[in-house]
């Protein structure tokens, strides 16, 4: 008898404690908009709204980085402008696009919603969103500005139906990435660093075969890179010796062209996969080791040239430095080509396609709109960019100087910013490459310089400008672009590994590239490109 | 030494092997979870780690208890497994007796929508708002409550139910017990078997439970630890391939990604040997009547 009470009891009680606690959660309510009461009264010019103002926000970027209460950024920002963002995306979630989707299908869209802009413009074209022209008219003159003076941009947000809907961030430096070579082994064998693709290719042999790393082993990988993703280009840039660029580019035509499907690409690949059969490129694991491959090959001291992103490749200078003595890695200009040009075959997009809207229940439009303005301001970009002044920096000479704080925190500094709320693309901003000056070394400093004055950046090939396509345009890609894209990935990871059927198997290659529809998709891409052009005169 | 043939014998030895194989198989990832998580950290992001630790250390573990979050992660997954667990053995074996009794009207139409559940479910976004409109997202009570029934568990138990003898409540009836009285008094007890069998299913259910909490829940002081992991991973992997060169802090992530993984296998595996008696019975359970 005791025992049933005793288990009847068990059962009340924790039947009581798990309505206790279930029912103490918070339950977010359904306003849209709430007036403090308090107010943070500023005399700023950048004050959106007389009274402070709140603004639901569904801001979920990059998988990882969720405005959450946390973020001391937009507090600041809350007290130039008056307009303070509380944030509705899930902190659990872990996938942003999902966090939109469900977003979307709920239909509980917050005032302001940040994304990519092929959705906003999307569901802004079905109403979802608020067309921005108007008001950035009237309410954002640095917007309107930076539009007038960049009439490409201006034409690649714009959606089918004439509107904007995106606010996007910009990025303004077009430094990516660059050539890297281990200055250490070139010394030690009495090489100089090279300038055209045969004395990269000698310094390649020397490297593999005369055991710079001393070690007795003929361990050494000539030219590597870091595949980050299964469609990555990085694999690719070794291309570029030969002529060829993988990118979505314009040939001297002006005629949109896709690297991997051109008649160049023949002599491109065999002269790869000749490079790959002696030894000299890319180790045998390059389709498998991802993303770690430079920590992974330099750490080992086997890696020897590099082409990837400048300031984190020339950071390994000082984390290498104390388990590889002397291990030196200096930057290079690309080496002249096959047919003697010397071009950069990679260079940063002007947009990556995030950037924030509001949507059309949103009651407080035009302080929205000035707040998205802010963002596009001197003040806004130094604060998204580098924090808080006395916080996280400091004017130096007239130029912001990260503390120590984020300087010497454990995690790289774009982590460090994007965690308080700075640098978050969703937010659309003008990006500010000049903090990555901080995340590099001497080394890394010189690199960009030297690839910024030296005009190599598209000089020729030059990727394609953002586009803006119809969603029939992009129904087209969407569908047929992903399996020409695998089988072109899969073509060339087969000629790599072994060369001696390209000739055989090229015309079959292109036709079959053909009946999978890669022409609709180049048509789609010019018809796109030329509507920009036009549009910018 | 009993007599074997040779064809017994050979299909013990390739049987060894085989059974070898896949021991081996399933237990190195977790031996390498382990070794992983108390090695250093460059070590095992340049894939040096195989068989044995490197450079052992514990600074993985150390930093466990400054992560934000952990200890509520934590406590919250306690939380959801054992008061889940218990909601979801009360609802289920009270719904499991009642399909049980014949006299059940509608008993038949009702066990087959249940079993249509099995096959046929409306997919993410329908379940998503659905638990919207009820306000059950973002809430404990949304997990604790919205998956408290699996349908294949109620099977199972119904089956067993269905086993026991009916003499014994209708003894009980003769005495004058209630339907309520009947289950507390003489189902439960006779039924130790498959309730520590479904218990067990239960707890490791919730304990792995991830995906609805990932969705349903948006504060970041509800999550359990399971999702709070798959955060850290997701980070991790965001932080590798970004072009910020921040691989020494990349490397802590993934060992500590290990350590937190070992945490959170350490308690079920220490379940596991104590509820074992009970899986070997449950194993059969319902099979036989009467």
């Amino acid at each position: 008898m005791k025992k049933r009470q005793n288990l009847l009891g068990l059962l009340s009680i924790s039947i009581a404690a798990v309505l206790i606690f279930t029912s103490c959660t918070s339950k977010p309510g359904k306003s849209t908009t709430t007036v403090d009461g308090s107010s943070t009264s500023s005399n700023s010019k950048f004050l959106c709204s007389n009274k402070p103002v709140t603004l639901t926000a569904h801001i979920h970027w990059g998988n990882v980085y969720v405005l959450n209460d946390n973020w001391t950024i937009t507090k600041e920002a809350a007290k130039m402008t008056n307009i303070s963002l509380k944030g509705t995306a899930s902190q659990a979630e872990t996938d942003s696009k999902q966090a939109f989707n469900l977003m979307i299908a709920s239909k509980n869209i917050p005032d302001i919603v940040g994304g990519n802009r092929d959705d906003i413009n999307k569901y802004g074209t079905e109403g979802a969103f608020v067309p921005l022209n108007n008001l950035i008219d009237k309410y954002a003159p640095h917007i309107k500005s930076f539009l007038n003076e960049n009439p490409d941009v201006k034409a690649a947000i714009t959606a089918s139906d004439g509107n904007i809907y995106q606010i996007p961030t910009v990025y303004r430096s077009s430094i990516s990435e660059g050539w890297f070579i281990r200055k250490d082994w070139l010394d030690k064998l009495n090489l100089k660093v090279p300038t055209t693709v045969d004395e990269l290719h000698d310094a390649l042999k020397a490297f593999v075969t005369k055991d710079p790393n001393g070690n007795g082993k003929p361990d050494e990988v000539g030219v590597f890179t870091r595949l980050a993703g299964a469609q990555d280009n990085k694999v690719l840039s070794v291309l570029s010796l030969f002529g060829v660029s993988d990118y979505w580019h314009t040939n001297a035509n002006g005629k949109v062209e896709l690297g991997l499907y051109t008649p160049e690409y023949k002599q491109a690949i065999k002269n790869v996969s000749k490079w790959y059969s002696e030894g000299l490129m890319i180790d045998k694991e390059i389709f498998t080791r991802g993303s770690n491959s430079r920590d992974i090959l330099f750490q080992a001291n086997n890696g020897g040239v590099i082409h990837d992103w400048i300031p984190s490749t020339s950071s390994y200078n000082t984390k290498i430095a104390s388990k590889v003595p002397g291990f030196k890695l200096v930057g290079m200009l690309p080496p002249k080509d096959i047919n003697g040009n010397q071009w950069e075959v990679a260079n940063r997009d002007k947009l990556p396609g995030s950037g924030w809207s509001m949507s059309s229940n949103n009651k407080h439009q035009t302080e929205t709109m000035k707040y998205m303005d802010f963002w596009y301001t001197d003040e806004g970009v130094r604060l998204s960019t580098y924090g808080i002044e006395g916080d996280t920096y400091t004017m130096v000479d007239g130029k912001p100087q990260y503390t120590d704080k984020v300087l010497k925190a454990s995690n790289p500094i774009n982590d460090y910013m994007r965690k308080i709320g700075g640098q978050i693309e969703d937010m659309g901003y003008l990006h500010d490459a000049s903090y990555e000056n901080f995340m590099t070394d001497d080394e890394g400093r010189k690199t960009i310089e030297l690839y910024q004055n030296s005009g190599v950046i598209n000089k020729m090939n030059v990727k394609l400008p953002p586009l803006g396509f119809s969603e029939k345009e992009l129904d087209i890609v969407t569908s047929k672009y992903p399996t020409c894209r695998t089988y072109m990935l899969e073509q060339l990871q087969k000629w790599t590994l072994d060369g001696s059927s390209i000739d055989g198997e090229f015309d079959k290659y292109m036709s079959t590239l053909k009946s999978m529809g890669i022409e609709d998709v180049i048509s789609v891409y010019q018809t796109a490109y030329d509507k920009i052009k036009s549009e910018m005169k | 030494m009993s007599k074997r043939t040779f064809g017994e014998k050979s299909f013990n030895i390739f049987n060894i092997i085989l059974l070898s194989f896949v021991l081996i198989v399933t237990i190195y990832p977790f031996y390498y979870i382990f070794i992983a998580s108390i090695s250093e950290g460059s070590q095992v992001v340049g894939g040096n780690v195989v068989f044995y630790p490197i450079d052992i250390t514990f600074a993985a573990y150390k930093l466990i208890p400054t992560i934000k979050n952990f200890f509520t992660s934590f406590g919250n997954t306690l939380f959801y497994t054992f008061f889940g667990a218990l909601t979801s053995m009360a609802v289920m074996t009270m719904g499991a007796y009642a399909l049980s009794r014949k006299r059940l009207k509608g008993r038949r139409f009702i066990g087959m929508m249940i079993s249509f559940t099995m096959w046929f479910n409306a997919g993410i976004i329908p379940f998503y708002l659905n638990m919207d409109s009820l306000h059950l997202t973002n809430s404990r009570a949304g997990i604790i409550f919205g998956f408290a029934c699996s349908a294949f568990y109620i099977i199972i138990l119904r089956s067993y139910f269905e086993g026991i003898p009916i003499e014994l409540e209708e003894a009980a009836k003769v005495d004058g017990m209630s339907n309520f009285g009947i289950l507390l008094k003489i189902m439960l007890p006779l039924s130790t078997p498959v309730l520590a069998t479904i218990g067990l299913y239960c707890v490791v259910d919730r304990w792995n439970g991830y995906f609805w909490a990932m969705i349903l829940l948006k504060d970041i002081n509800l999550i359990p630890l399971q999702v709070l992991l798959k955060k850290l991973i997701v980070e991790k992997d965001v932080l590798a391939s970004m072009d910020s060169g921040g691989s020494s802090f990349a490397y802590t992530q993934e060992t500590l990604i290990d350590a937190i993984i070992v945490v959170s296998i350490v308690p079920i595996l220490a379940i596991y040997p104590f509820a074992q008696k009970y899986f070997v019975k449950g194993l059969t359970v319902g099979s036989v009547k009467g």
